[in-house]
């Protein structure tokens, strides 16, 4: 009671606030009176319709909230859906809400088009209020669920299959399992194979690299798995006191793709939220900066800087990897070089290589190495090169994208039996 | 037009409190105009109307009209029945929010409704005689919908909030379709103001329920809106006082309906001449409010009111902020 009537006296004090109009209408809204919070609720939407739409909107849905809390009032709820979207037609909640509403009543059609209509407007910036949306996965959850009952049992299973990799509410990670169970739907549990890394040594591979950078003799030996490091140097003709960001930095020497790097003078970020890892690196690249966060959460627009030389996304399962991307703001950070790790030899649904590639080159990257493998059938990255920073001629000369598998050997080495 | 009261009176010493009855009894569908009376033993006892409808009411621009319109009881689809139910309260006399709360059981005189709206409807609480009254208008016994107060004795113990007797009023003379809103005069046992203007001021009995006229008045009031009756009467000063309500309903264009309520302080001499009548004043600044409980205790009054029918709330205010209201002249 006392934050209802403090927000009380706030409301006294300035009825035309729309904020304290809200605050109010949420204090009712806990305490279970539904009517009262619905009134302030709306008043706080015809207050900032024009000047704050987003705010408007969530208040719109919450009108709707009490509503549905309320029951028995089906029709009107549905309306109250329709005048959120009507007024902000380019943010999912009330999308999700209407897919719901109808499959709660057996309308599969309807209930698949607002979950399509929805997945058009995800990633959209959080409301201040709480409109009972658990997540964007929960369109792609409907969708799933309504696509079996509308005969598109194929993209029901793909979209199962996606659901099965990503991030959910517990509650909705057992139906998942349970529906995969139930419409016969196998996956691959095992976890991503590692390959042992395809080690490079002065002495036995220099003289078959079939690009030589300024500084490629002086390298003993490289770390990464796949030569992703003898690439970016590659790429960058030796490039010195580079910048990168890794984002899922495994372990400080084997396997890395940045231990390299260093030695020719580069600095960067790393990421990884293994605790074991971080140990290793704290006592074997004390003078890195590992950060134990989990980036598919981590705002990157914070950091200030414009520019990074190499960015590595390299986490597992392949929906995690694509989630960084999507958090990457680029047109906040451009990078020269990066490897993305899709894994598509291992992805159930084969979308997330595909999806990766249209972000990438919708912002002016190159494809110039297309599915990287560590053997002869395990194509699991793709490696692109921004035109800013790498010369046309280097583009031209290191382009292999036309292959379904790239063997990183053969595609960083000529040997004579070649 | 005073157009924020409740500021006024937070602003000079006075407090407001929501009152509150669970959610889980009531849907959290809307609580309302409220009725406040001082019982002889010092107690603040309440009428909380609850209603099983939650309104929607789009207020300012306008933009966010529901299928309605601007204005619409929301009521459960499967029952568009407009239900009132009546929970008495007692009141803290510190805080003033509810202290306990019992729902009338009015099973006793119930019959099946043939009208759409069920229920005692604005209910005002008071004494006469020493017999405890919920009075208000009932439209659920004729199946054209008219309205007649009706005068009903409760009683009110620790275990049981019981409808003892229910005596439905006829009014003075003539056939009228609907009779509510009288205010009880709380000094004149069984005296009601049927009109504020011009005046009429009704008795009943009980026994025949019957009304006739026994004070006429004729102000000559040039006022916009006709006055209506909200709160009880009750002595003030050598005479008496009252909250009338005037209602402005209109429409915008595309007919939907609309409505503005105001309610101003009426003050009366022993002999029924108006002494003072306020400016219209709004609550808390919302198109629709309603009052129907007016109370002093310790210097205060203490006036109860709904707020869009979705809310109830209890305001105390000093009596000496009278003096600094606007007024007619």
């Amino acid at each position: 009671m006392g934050r209802l009537k403090k927000y009380l006296h706030d409301y006294i004090q300035n009825p035309l606030d729309p904020y304290i109009n809200a605050s109010l209408g949420e204090e009712y809204e806990n305490i279970g009176q539904g009517a009262a919070a619905l009134s302030y609720f709306l008043r706080a939407a015809e207050l900032t319709y024009e000047t704050d739409p987003d705010f408007a909107y969530c208040c719109l849905i919450k009108t709707w909230l009490q509503l549905h809390k309320t029951g028995r009032r089906p029709n009107y709820e549905n309306e109250q859906l329709q005048t959120a979207i009507s007024f902000l037609p380019t943010r999912p909640e009330a999308y999700l809400h209407l897919s719901l509403w109808h499959s709660s009543r057996e309308e599969w059609k309807p209930s698949y088009m607002y979950a399509c209509l929805g997945l058009q407007h995800i990633n959209k910036n959080k409301l201040p209020y709480n409109v009972e949306y658990p997540g964007d996965y929960m369109l792609l959850f409907q969708k799933a669920f309504t696509s079996w009952y509308i005969g598109q049992r194929e993209e029901s299973k793909k979209l199962w299959t996606e659901l099965y990799y990503m991030d959910t509410l517990p509650h909705h990670k057992e139906i998942i399992n349970n529906n995969l169970i139930n419409f016969g739907i196998e996956i691959n549990t095992t976890p991503v194979a590692w390959h042992e890394p395809l080690t490079y040594t002065f002495e036995d591979d220099h003289q078959f690299l079939k690009y030589k950078f300024t500084g490629a003799s002086l390298i003993d030996k490289n770390y990464s798995q796949c030569y992703q490091d003898l690439f970016v140097l590659t790429a960058l003709e030796g490039k010195r006191n580079g910048i990168y960001l890794e984002v899922g930095a495994g372990q400080p020497y084997y396997g890395n793709n940045t231990a390299l790097l260093t030695e020719f003078g580069w600095k960067g970020s790393s990421f990884d939220v293994n605790e074991s890892l971080i140990q290793m690196w704290r006592e074997q690249r004390p003078d890195d900066f590992i950060i134990n966060q989990d980036a598919t959460k981590f705002d990157f627009s914070l950091s200030g800087i414009n520019h990074i030389d190499y960015l590595q996304l390299d986490i597992d399962p392949p929906a995690n990897t694509f989630k960084v991307l999507e958090n990457i703001p680029f047109d906040k950070i451009d990078f020269s070089v990066i490897t993305y790790e899709h894994d598509y030899y291992v992805d159930e649904t084969k979308s997330y290589r595909d999806k990766s590639r249209k972000i990438l080159e919708e912002n002016g990257y190159v494809l110039i190495a297309g599915n990287i493998s560590p053997d002869l059938n395990s194509p699991y990255e793709d490696w692109w090169v921004n035109p800013k920073y790498v010369s046309e001629a280097t583009i031209n000369k290191m382009k292999n994208v036309d292959q379904e598998v790239l063997f990183a050997k053969d595609y960083m080495f000529k040997y004579l039996s070649q | 037009m005073i157009d924020n009261l409740a500021k006024i009176v937070l602003d000079n010493g006075g407090k407001i409190a929501p009152l509150i009855i669970p959610g889980n009894l009531t849907d959290g569908t809307g609580l309302c105009n409220v009725s406040v009376f001082i019982d002889t033993n010092g107690e603040i006892l309440a009428n909380i109307r609850h209603v099983h409808y939650s309104l929607y009411h789009s207020e300012f621009n306008q933009k966010f009209y529901c299928k309605w319109g601007c204005l619409a009881y929301l009521n459960p689809e499967d029952d568009i029945s407009l239900k009132t139910g009546n929970y008495l309260c007692k009141l803290n006399p510190e805080t003033l929010e509810v202290d306990s709360y019992q729902k009338i059981d009015t099973s006793t005189h119930d019959i099946p409704p043939v009208w759409d709206f069920h229920g005692l409807e604005d209910v005002r609480v008071f004494r006469w005689d020493d017999i405890f009254y919920v009075c208000g208008v009932r439209r659920d016994v004729k199946p054209d919908g008219e309205g007649r107060m009706e005068l009903c004795e409760v009683n009110w113990d620790k275990n049981n909030c019981t409808e003892i007797t229910r005596d439905r009023i006829e009014p003075p003379s003539g056939h009228t379709y609907l009779e509510k809103n009288w205010m009880p005069i709380l000094d004149m046992p069984y005296h009601f103001v049927r009109w504020a203007d011009p005046l009429e001021v009704v008795k009943v009995d009980p026994k025949t329920k019957s009304s006739e006229v026994v004070i006429s008045k004729n102000y000559n009031l040039s006022l916009p809106l006709g006055l209506r009756g909200s709160s009880q009467v009750i002595p003030f000063s050598k005479g008496r006082i009252c909250i009338t309500h005037e209602c402005n309903f209109f429409h915008h264009p595309g007919y939907h309906k609309d409505a503005q309520y105001y309610h101003r302080f009426m003050i009366w001499d022993e002999d029924w001449n108006i002494l003072r009548l306020s400016k219209p004043f709004k609550f808390m600044a919302a198109q629709i409010e309603f009052n129907t409980g007016l109370a002093i205790k310790d210097g205060n009054f203490i006036i109860t009111f709904g707020y869009q029918d979705n809310a109830a709330y209890a305001l105390e205010m000093p009596i000496n902020l009278l003096d600094s209201l606007e007024w007619e002249d």
